[in-house]
Order: structure tokens, then C-alpha cells, then sequence
């Protein structure tokens, strides 16, 4: 499954689930990188505040279904063409991808 | 209907002026705002008075420096502060910065909604390519000052408004309009008044759930409501197990965020909002 850590609790052998950016989106570091020492000092350097890094626990089937009856209601009354709409969406997309993370 | 209100406005108004428990703040304020109306005053000579109040600089720095305000470890000094910010979003965090200091533990979600909701409307803003980006946040930080005020002043009632609202199945809002005569919006828009900020921030915080009655700053209103209604969806309501009410129809057309923006935006703050589910506002300190 997806996390996200504060660069203060980074720690050696975390694996990036999402590419490393600067300022101006420039990727540093891809995804599926192992972070080592060096890296995590020279993030700091470039002030990188967050990573998103695997966490290494699975979400079972049950978690997936119940988070998604929570999106689920909490969008009872909206429209799917909706700005809203289009934002539950994205979450269940997303839901699906940390799922998928696990496989891998 | 005649339903009795629980709260009386007019003397609930004058408490919520009169709120003393933000010490340093009303002095320092008007002498800040004083300042500014000063075209000659250099943002220098401001930084510099300001940090003369060690406690606020101390805090107001730790605010936009935690990895939740979007400067993580970027920002010195007030100068620096009042630079990269601008007067009014620097303004706006230094209330923010007290206020949320008394908070109970109960009202903690409320703080980690506001913080969220912060950066959802900075990455609106950016998404939309919209100028002072900060007050923007700022307003996201500050919409819903009115609750953390109606949690301080009035925790008994509140906690009926919200179990009210929650059988009925009404909104918050809706519900605190009926048994109080007014709202957490009205109280915002009370408050920031008081503390003399710029219409730029009252009105999308006294506006963010009666979108279509604000009297100006209508962008700043609608991104200010939509990143609230984007956090609660995203589980980072200040009070769970509310289901969303559709968004005014003008932000829709307002607002005309595709797909592909909308799974940007959710993309950046979603892990955001699922660290500070176990962050209590000492953790900014
Ligand atoms: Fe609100
Ligand atoms: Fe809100």
C-alpha cells in the first residue's frame, strides 16, 4: 500500500511509489527507487518535506470494500458530471491504485 | 416554524468581539495594520517589529514551516515570511496561529479540516492559474474559525446543533441557521472583522456555504468552498459520516476543472490528509 512519510522519518531501504520532484516538477529520483542514506540527506539538502513510499502492508479485500462504501457515502447525493463527481472519481482510481501496489 | 433558538445572537455576537482568550493579538494587529497603511513602511521595518514579539514570530514560523503549510523548513525569517507571503496571508496566519491554540482535543479534527483544507485551496489556486496563491490559503486555513469559535464558546449547544444535523440529515450549516439564527460562516465574518482583515478573506469566509450571496471576491469564494467540500469528500471533515450536499451550480461553471486537474489535486493533498489523521496541533509546535 501507498504512504506518505515526512523526510524526518525516512529511513534506508523505503521504496518511492512516487517520483521525487523539484520546484519546477523535474523528476530527481524515479519511482521504485530504494532510498539509501545519501539520498535522503541530499532530499533534505533540496528541502523535499514528504515521500510516498510503500508502506509493505497489504490492504485486504475487506479494507478495500469498506473504504470504498465510505467514498461511496459520502457522495450519496452527487452527481457523477459533477466537479464533486469527478473527484470521487479520482478517489476511487486511486483506491484501486494502492490496491494494485500490493500485487506488484 | 418557531423553533427557539439556544443561542442568543446579538449577545453571542458581542461575546465573539469581545473574545479576550487571543492575547497578544488585537494589540499587535491593529499596530501591524497601521503599518501597512504606510506605503513607506518597508516590509523590513515590519518584519522587524514583528519579531520583536518573540512568541509570535516563533509561532507563526513554525506554522509555515511544518511539512503541512507548504514551506517546509523554507522560511527564516517574518521578512522572509512577509516576502514570500504577502501582508494579508501573514496576517491571516498569525491568527491562525493563536486561535487554534485553545483548542480541546475534541475539536481536533477541525484543526487537521483546516490544514487540509488550507492546502486543497492552494492547489486549486495554482491549478487555476490564480494570483496571490497564499490568501488563498489562508481563507482555506481560516473558513471555518466560526466552529472553532462555537467549540470555545459554546461546546454544549454546539454538540446539539451537531446531532441535530445529524439525525435530521440536514447540513451543519443549515442546522446552525435553524437553532441559533445564524451560522459558523457568520460568526467567520464576525470575527475577521473584528481583527480588521482585508474583504479579500472575510468574504470567502463568511461566503463559503451561501456561495451565490457573496458581494464580491466570488472566485476567492467558490475556491474557498470547494476546497472544503474536496477535503470532506476526501474523509477530512471536521465531523464524520456527512455526506456532501451538491456544490453551487456557478462554481461548476466557475470552476471548470477537468478530470485530469481534479486527479492532480487529490494526487497532491491525499497523503497529506492521511498523516495528519495522527497529528494534534502540539505536533506543530
Ligand atoms: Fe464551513
Ligand atoms: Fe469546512
Amino acid at each position: 500500500m501507498k504512504k506518505c512519510v515526512s523526510i524526518n522519518d525516512a529511513v534506508e531501504g523505503m521504496i518511492l511509489t512516487k517520483p521525487v520532484t523539484n520546484d519546477k516538477g523535474m523528476v530527481l529520483c524515479s519511482k521504485g527507487t530504494s532510498l539509501n542514506e545519501s539520498l535522503i540527506k541530499r532530499f533534505k539538502e533540496m528541502q523535499i518535506s514528504v515521500l510516498y513510499i510503500e508502506s509493505g502492508i497489504e490492504m485486504t479485500e475487506e479494507e478495500f470494500i469498506q473504504e470504498k462504501d465510505k467514498i461511496k457515502k459520502r457522495f450519496l447525493n452527487i452527481k457523477s458530471d459533477s466537479i464533486l463527481g469527478k473527484l470521487k472519481i479520482s478517489l476511487l482510481k486511486n483506491l484501486e491504485e494502492q490496491k494494485e501496489t500490493n500485487k506488484e | 416554524m418557531s423553533t427557539e433558538l439556544i443561542i442568543d445572537k446579538d449577545s453571542f455576537r458581542k461575546k465573539v468581539e469581545r473574545l479576550t482568550n487571543i492575547p497578544t493579538l488585537p494589540n499587535l494587529l491593529s499596530k501591524f495594520t497601521e503599518m501597512i497603511k504606510n506605503p513607506k513602511t518597508s516590509m523590513d521595518a515590519i518584519g522587524k517589529e514583528l519579531s520583536k514579539d518573540q512568541v509570535l514570530t516563533s509561532k507563526l514560523l513554525k506554522l509555515v514551516n511544518s511539512a503541512f503549510y507548504g514551506f517546509p523548513g523554507r522560511i527564516s525569517t517574518v521578512s522572509h515570511a512577509l516576502v514570500l507571503l504577502g501582508y494579508d496571508a501573514v496576517k491571516g496566519l498569525i491568527i491562525t496561529s493563536n486561535i487554534f491554540e485553545n483548542l480541546s482535543s475534541d475539536a481536533f479534527p477541525l484543526w487537521r479540516h483546516s490544514i487540509a483544507s488550507s492546502l486543497a485551496a492552494r492547489s486549486i489556486a495554482n491549478e487555476l492559474s490564480m494570483q496571490d496563491v497564499e490568501e488563498f490559503a489562508v481563507a482555506g486555513l481560516l473558513h471555518d474559525i466560526g466552529k472553532v469559535i462555537l467549540h470555545i464558546e459554546a461546546p454544549e449547544e454546539y454538540k446539539h446543533v451537531i446531532e441535530k444535523a445529524r439525525t435530521s440529515g440536514r447540513t451543519i450549516w443549515e442546522t446552525e441557521q435553524e437553532m441559533l439564527g445564524f451560522d459558523h460562516a457568520n460568526i467567520g465574518q464576525w470575527i475577521c472583522e473584528k481583527w480588521t482583515l482585508p474583504e479579500k478573506l472575510i468574504i470567502p469566509i463568511g461566503s463559503h456555504h451561501a456561495v451565490k450571496d457573496a458581494s464580491g471576491f466570488h472566485m476567492r469564494v467558490m475556491v474557498t468552498s470547494l476546497s472544503d467540500m474536496m477535503i470532506r469528500g476526501m474523509g477530512g471533515g471536521a465531523e464524520e459520516d456527512f455526506p456532501l450536499e451538491p456544490i453551487d451550480p456557478i462554481c461548476e461553471e466557475k470552476i471548470p476543472l477537468t478530470q485530469d486537474q481534479i486527479d492532480k489535486i487529490a494526487e497532491n493533498i491525499a497523503p497529506e490528509i492521511g498523516a495528519l489523521q495522527h497529528l494534534v496541533p502540539e505536533d506543530m509546535k
